[in-house]
């Protein structure tokens, strides 16, 4: 029993209940840390890593590109950084596949409304502004994602992804499956249906201005079709994928036959947009559809019954945008578009007689058309085929599943370092905390006191004005004064009250004082001062009589 | 016990504390790190952007006082003045300097410094009236200075054509404004350094707090003005911005870059200055706290200069060892890529080690900061005050003085 | 703990860092991450705090007014320096600093030791404790301060001061029947010897007479003579009014030495003296002799704190059966605020005891630190004048003893009626 009443006092002791509510408070701010970390640190499935050696990474191109003397980096935190690159015109951002979104702020709007709170998901607005910045200042953005998080950076550029699986009635790799689907175009430089082809403006591997076999950046006079170059294996630098070395010829081809695998496609409406500078370049044949019902089969429409079918194609799979129009500028900025993240896996890429996929995976033109993405970036402007010092690739693997927990807490912390001190909302935020913190640690944090031993004794009084106030009253006085008369006469209390008035006038013989004695009227100050005075020396004459 | 009896040079009256070498020593280096903090801030925080001079313009808000005084020097309105005639200026020329450049340009100033601040410890032994005097005085002066012409002036003219409103003769009036404004120019640049000055030698936090925070505002201002935020919005303003890339560590066998050099030297010479300068403060103040008996027990004595000699040698130490760690962590981030380097094989690994952060301030943010993490966690494991308190004793026991302090 | 300075440097560090990538500054960055270098490195340099310190004084009992000195030695005992250490024992703040310090820094190597000396004056009475000893450890730059206490502690007894009365007693009114110890015929507990007895079980063995013991070959015991001795009763007032006027003057603390005065007198005559205190509770020390008696009084005199209300004549009663028949009472009192003083000492008077009330004027020793108009005051003074007249009717000398009076002349004013 008294056990029970020992553990409940120290239930409800002070020390328990603040222990209590100390412990709830983090445990609540770890369920809300866990539970924004939750939305960042998933598991899923690891692909599409430039920086991965698996069938579905893309280690084999980076490797490639890397061989080829172009430095190739990762991004592991966030688009906002490419704001640091020195020279965007030499840069090449690849974005294979936005498998998850991160964590983001409203953002300023810069208009009436001030701040948007609503953030698309995946790259947040102010990393499509940094990405936005790089292309207009000559970057080259290669975007290949198909059900991922990169609507929000397609929008800005006005494109939309289906969201919806592509399947081809005919064009699909029979050697693999029908989620293989094959986009083959003809001419990838034809811009416009009435540009005709610009490849020979544009694309330093495949510019041959005097039609004498030799482009113009390995021919000694690009203008007299007389004279060539010499092509050797040292020379042809980032247009090696045009040489055959075996027979020595240049591949002046302007097709491309891509294999996709599971790929989306674009909507239609706004995929082609030759006024905003953006060209479908590659679609699906009329057989394709795309599985708007998402049930993974085609659905003939009847709109009499009521019954939505899948959308037929073609659907752009392939878009191209330029900063400039037509990409004609050499410092013009460009994005390239394509729906399908798998365009440039290791099995996609290196497909051919070498490859370890040689067997299932037919050959296919994804990788001369990454290269020579890559080589019309780096090279137009250039004298030689090779690219310049300030070259770069640059990867984004903050979009992508790391293989530990520890990988994406490391890229997470970038992220937030990066986000905070980039994007202005997130400034903005970080300045206040940084500003409340520092005033908190000047207002809050004490030194210990210096030591001093003080001398200290404290006074007291009596002090009590009412009290002083009493002895005052003329009934006070009274008193004192009979009580002095009674004493000084050796008299008993009962003695002096039976004492007769005129017997007591007798003794006091003052008629001052006898009088106060009698008459209980308002005195003045100064009249009982005069009595007070007469009082104490009615005491001594009489002791002194008395002696 | 018998006390022994401490030499009278030896007690720790103030005005004895004041000539130990200690003491003397850490107001050395107070003055030599403010003093080199003045050279290295003008070297970096000096120039103004070399397009923008080009462009024709003159002057811009950088840590330099001739520019300024030269933009002074050549208004129009300034021409005309009571004490130097037609010189553009009313300091005088070779007391600021405006004619000479660099260090040239310093050294008068720097005199007049020290001189003032002085005047200053001079001004602050003298007693009330002395000072209140002095300060009438000064005002008086001023204000004679400034009223005067402007009286004379007129008076003058009041012979010639009689009496009038004293319109035309308000420019000598503006004579105070120019003096404020050369002063002001003078006083961004030097004012940091009488204060500094004051503070050691004349014995004041505050002062010391506020030089320090002055040369922090000029590097705050520095850094706002020199933002790509600002510089976008606000043109013309023409101060050199510090390089975006820290630059390759090329000096001390690869230990730091040309600019995190002077750059960190700013910084530690601001970390000197403000300890060693606040470090007399605090010494001087614990003697003028004891009584008299305990300035010349011995004990005490002793203990004293202990406390004050492992303080020197701490300043020696300590901040030479905050420099040598922070260029360490600035280029820990070259290490961490070697180190990621060889961790192959993982997807993680190679994409960190290949990553544009690490090659980027953030990557030298995050991995100075993983060093520092490194190196505060490691004095948990390395006992290096129990092995040098092991050979102090060892030492000590070998000069049979164990036993005594 | 970190201190502000230090907890300001990390902060603005971090800021500066922070900030400085915000605004790609590098030197801002430099700066944060020189002064977050600068705490790193500092962290290095701790203080080590195993120290044996110890404490001499050179009394732990003295009389009101007496200085003490304090030496205190600190030894570290550790491989290590101590780095930066402030070293402060503490001492009650009614003890005056006369001389030195009660703090020292300093900074000792493995082995080494020093000393802080001081000496301190007690002005008050009491019971006082000198330490613990706190000691607290900094860096050279004030980054980190670590602190701790040494649980070395001394007790010191400040006893009131005692005064010379006795030719102010032989010359007062004060009735002149203490003749000091005389000898009866009659076993007891005193002083000269009386007859050897045999052992009985209970006797202390220092009453052994080892020669008759050894002569004999039986144990036997001194019997003494029994001292006749007078008891002289005190009775303290402590009740909380005794603590008007200052600290210093008040009629607790001029009660206590005239108690202790007055004991050490009668004491030193071999009389047997008794203290009784009221104030909340009444204390009681028997009748005895001796310097242990002197000791024991001047203890409890040292202990008393002024508190509660208990009447003079619950004290009284309580007592009348222990009082001896015909021993002189004093009673130290200022006589406020209790209304059973007069019967009280009717009473004790009536019983045939010699009562001197010895009263300590509260009235002059509230107008020390209290402005009382001068209306009240004479009132005031006219009412304890009643009140002395009064007592003195009652057969007990009275002394009206004035603040700025000394006890031995105050003595002399004893007045009967």
């Amino acid at each position: 029993m008294a056990d029970s009443r020992v553990w409940m006092r120290r239930l409800t002791s002070r020390q328990t209940r603040r222990l209590a509510i100390t412990t709830a408070f983090w445990l609540m701010l770890g369920i809300l840390l866990f539970s924004i970390l939750q939305t960042y640190i998933i598991t899923g499935e690891k692909q599409q890593s430039a920086y991965g050696d698996d069938w579905n990474d893309l280690n084999g191109f980076r490797d490639e590109v890397s061989n080829l003397g172009i430095e190739t980096t990762a991004l592991i935190s966030s688009p906002l950084l490419l704001t640091e690159i020195d020279n965007p015109e030499q840069a090449i951002f690849v974005i294979s596949g936005v498998e998850r979104d991160t964590i983001s702020l409203p953002k300023f709007t810069g208009d009436e409304t001030i701040v948007d709170f609503r953030e698309a998901d995946g790259y947040t607005s102010s990393e499509i502004s940094a990405i936005r910045d790089f292309v207009d200042t000559g970057g080259t953005l290669l975007l290949m994602d198909d059900f991922g998080y990169s609507a929000s950076l397609a929008d800005e550029y006005g494109l939309t992804y289906s969201g919806h699986h592509l399947y081809d009635g005919e064009a699909w790799a029979r050697e693999l499956d029908f989620n293989f689907v094959w986009v083959n175009e003809t001419s990838a430089f034809n811009f416009t249906s009435t540009s005709g082809s610009v490849a020979m403006a544009m694309h330093p591997c495949l510019r041959d201005v005097d039609f004498d076999g030799v482009i113009d950046l390995l021919d000694d006079e690009p203008y007299d079709p007389n004279v060539g170059g010499v092509i050797t294996e040292q020379n042809v630098g980032l247009c090696a994928h045009r040489w055959d070395q075996e027979t020595g010829e240049w591949d002046f081809t302007e097709n491309y036959n891509l294999l996709t695998n599971s790929p989306s496609a674009f909507e239609k409406d706004g995929s082609f947009n030759p006024a905003e500078n953006r060209y479908a370049i590659s679609a699906s044949t009329l057989d394709s559809y795309l599985d708007t019902n998402d049930d993974g089969n085609l659905t003939v429409g009847f709109e009499a019954a009521g019954i939505a079918g899948d959308e037929q194609g073609p659907f752009a799979i392939y878009v191209r945008y330029c900063v400039d129009r037509m990409c004609l500028d050499s410092d013009s900025g460009r994005v390239h578009f394509v729906s399908d993240g798998s365009v440039l896996i290791n099995s996609l890429y290196n497909a051919g007689p070498d490859s370890p996929y040689a067997d299932s995976v037919p050959v296919n033109d994804n990788r001369k058309w990454a290269l020579d993405i890559i080589a019309e970036a780096l090279l137009l402007g250039n004298t030689s085929t090779n690219a310049g010092e300030e070259a770069i690739i640059i990867f984004d693997e903050s979009r992508h599943q790391q293989e530990t927990p520890m990988g994406d807490t490391y890229n997470l912390l970038y992220y937030i370092l990066v986000y905070f001190t980039n994007d202005w909302m997130a400034m903005l935020i970080l300045f206040l905390t940084l500003f409340i913190v520092l005033e908190a640690v000047l207002i809050r944090k004490d030194d210990p006191d210096d030591w001093r031993h003080v001398f200290r004794i404290i006074y007291y009084g009596f002090g009590d004005a009412r009290r002083y106030e009493y002895y005052q009253r003329p009934q006070k006085i009274r008193q004192v004064l009979l009580t002095r008369v009674r004493n000084l006469n050796t008299m008993s209390r009962e003695e002096f009250d039976a004492l007769p008035a005129a017997e007591l006038q007798r003794i006091v013989d003052d008629p001052v004082l006898v009088q106060f004695i009698f008459e209980d009227r308002r005195y003045k100050p100064d009249e009982l001062v005069g009595i007070i005075k007469r009082i104490s020396a009615w005491g001594q004459t009489t002791e002194e009589s008395d002696a | 016990m018998a006390m022994e009896n401490v030499p009278p040079s030896q007690t720790l009256h103030l005005p004895r504390l004041r000539r130990r070498w200690q003491i003397l020593f850490l107001q050395a280096i107070a003055t030599a790190a403010l003093l080199a903090l003045l050279f290295r801030m003008t070297e970096v925080y000096g120039p103004c952007d070399e397009g923008f001079l080009e462009d024709g313009n003159n002057w811009c808000p950088s840590y330099e006082h001739t520019r300024g005084l030269m933009w002074v020097n050549e208004q129009p309105s300034f021409q005309d003045n009571a004490l130097s005639g037609t010189d553009g200026l009313i300091l005088p020329r070779e007391l600021v300097g405006i004619d000479s450049t660099g260090f040239a340009s310093q050294v008068v100033p720097l005199t007049m410094c020290f001189l003032l601040a002085g005047l200053w410890m001079f001004y602050q032994t003298r007693d009330e009236k002395v000072k209140l005097w002095t300060r009438r005085g000064c005002t008086g002066a001023v204000v004679l200075w400034a009223i005067v012409p402007f009286i004379l002036d007129w008076f003058d003219e009041i012979g010639v054509i009689g009496f009038h409103v004293p319109l035309q003769h308000i420019g000598s009036l503006l004579q105070p404004l120019q003096l404020a404004i050369e002063l002001f120019f003078v006083g961004i640049v030097f004012a940091p350094i009488l204060a500094g000055l004051i503070g050691i030698w004349s014995l004041s936090r505050r002062a010391l707090t506020w030089a320090v925070g002055f040369f922090l505002m000029i590097i705050g201002v520095h850094a706002l003005l020199t933002f790509q935020g600002i510089t976008d919005s606000v043109a013309g303003i023409g101060l050199k911005p510090l390089p975006a890339q820290i630059g390759e560590a090329t000096l001390y066998g690869g230990l730091i870059s040309p600019l995190a050099l002077d750059l960190l030297g700013i910084a530690i010479l601001i970390l000197l200055f403000h300890e060693a300068g606040n470090a007399v403060i605090g010494h001087l103040e614990y003697a003028v706290m004891l009584p008299d008996a305990s300035k010349s027990d011995p004990e005490y004595v002793r203990q004293f200069n202990n406390v004050v000699n492992s303080h020197v040698l701490h300043t020696v130490s300590i901040i030479g060892g905050v420099a040598l760690t922070t260029a360490l962590a600035l280029e820990f981030d070259a290490l961490m890529l070697d180190i990621v380097a060889i961790m192959e094989g993982g997807q993680w690994s190679g994409q960190v080690s290949e990553s544009l952060e690490l090659q980027l301030t953030y990557g030298k943010v995050i991995s100075a900061g993983l060093f520092l993490l490194a190196v505060a966690g490691m004095r948990y494991v390395v006992p290096w005050q129990r092995v040098s308190g092991l050979i102090e004793a060892g030492i000590a026991s070998l000069r049979g003085t164990r036993s005594e302090s | 703990m970190w201190t502000r300075k230090a907890a300001i440097m990390l902060t603005s560090g971090i800021s500066l860092i922070l900030i400085g990538m915000m605004i790609s500054h590098f030197q801002l960055m430099i700066i944060g991450l020189t002064f977050i270098a600068f705490l790193v490195i500092n962290g290095w340099v701790t203080g080590h705090s195993d120290l044996e310190i110890t404490r001499n004084i050179s009394a732990q009992n003295v009389y009101k007014g007496d200085d003490i000195l304090v030496e205190v030695t600190v030894t570290n005992n550790s491989y290590r320096r101590t780095q930066l250490l402030e070293l402060f024992d503490n001492v009650p703040h009614e003890m005056k600093m006369r001389r030195g310090i009660n703090q020292m820094r300093m900074n000792l190597g493995p082995g080494q030791s020093a000393t802080m000396r001081y000496t301190v004056r007690c002005p008050l009475r009491g019971h006082y404790t000198v330490g613990p000893v706190s000691v607290r450890h900094r860096n050279a730059f004030n980054l980190f301060v670590n602190e701790s206490k040494v649980d070395d502690r001394t007790d010191i007894t400040v006893f009131p001061q005692v005064r010379e009365v006795e030719e102010a007693l032989l010359r007062s009114n004060v009735p002149k029947m203490y003749t000091g110890a005389t000898t009866l015929k009659t076993p007891g507990q005193g002083m000269e010897f009386y007859s050897l007895r045999e052992y009985l079980p209970g006797d202390a063995f220092r009453m052994i007479n080892w020669k008759a013991f050894a002569r004999t070959g039986e144990l036997m015991v001194n019997e003494k003579t029994r001292d006749a001795v007078t008891d002289v009763f005190i009775i303290l007032d402590i009740r909380d009014v005794a603590r008007i006027g200052t600290v210093l003057k008040n009629p607790l603390e001029m009660g206590t030495v005239a108690a202790a005065s007055i004991a050490n007198y009668f004491i030193r005559r071999r009389d047997s003296v008794s203290i009784v205190t009221y104030g909340d509770r009444m204390n009681y020390l028997p009748p005895e002799t001796g310097d242990k008696q002197y000791y024991k009084t001047l203890s409890m005199l040292a202990g008393v704190t002024s508190k509660g209300s208990m009447p003079l004549q619950a004290v009284t009663n309580a007592m009348s059966s222990r009082i001896s028949r015909g021993s002189p009472v004093f009673i130290i009192s200022s006589l406020e605020g209790d209304g059973t003083t007069l019967p009280a000492i009717r009473n004790l008077s009536g019983k045939g005891h010699e009562v001197i009330v010895l009263s300590p004027s509260s009235i002059d020793l509230e107008r020390l630190v209290s402005r009382i108009p001068r209306m009240s005051y004479e009132v005031l003074k006219l009412e304890r004048q009643n009140r002395l007249t009064a007592i003195s009717g009652y057969g007990a000398k009275v002394i009206d003893w004035m603040p700025d009076i000394e006890l031995s002349q105050a003595l002399l004013q004893v007045k009967t009626v």
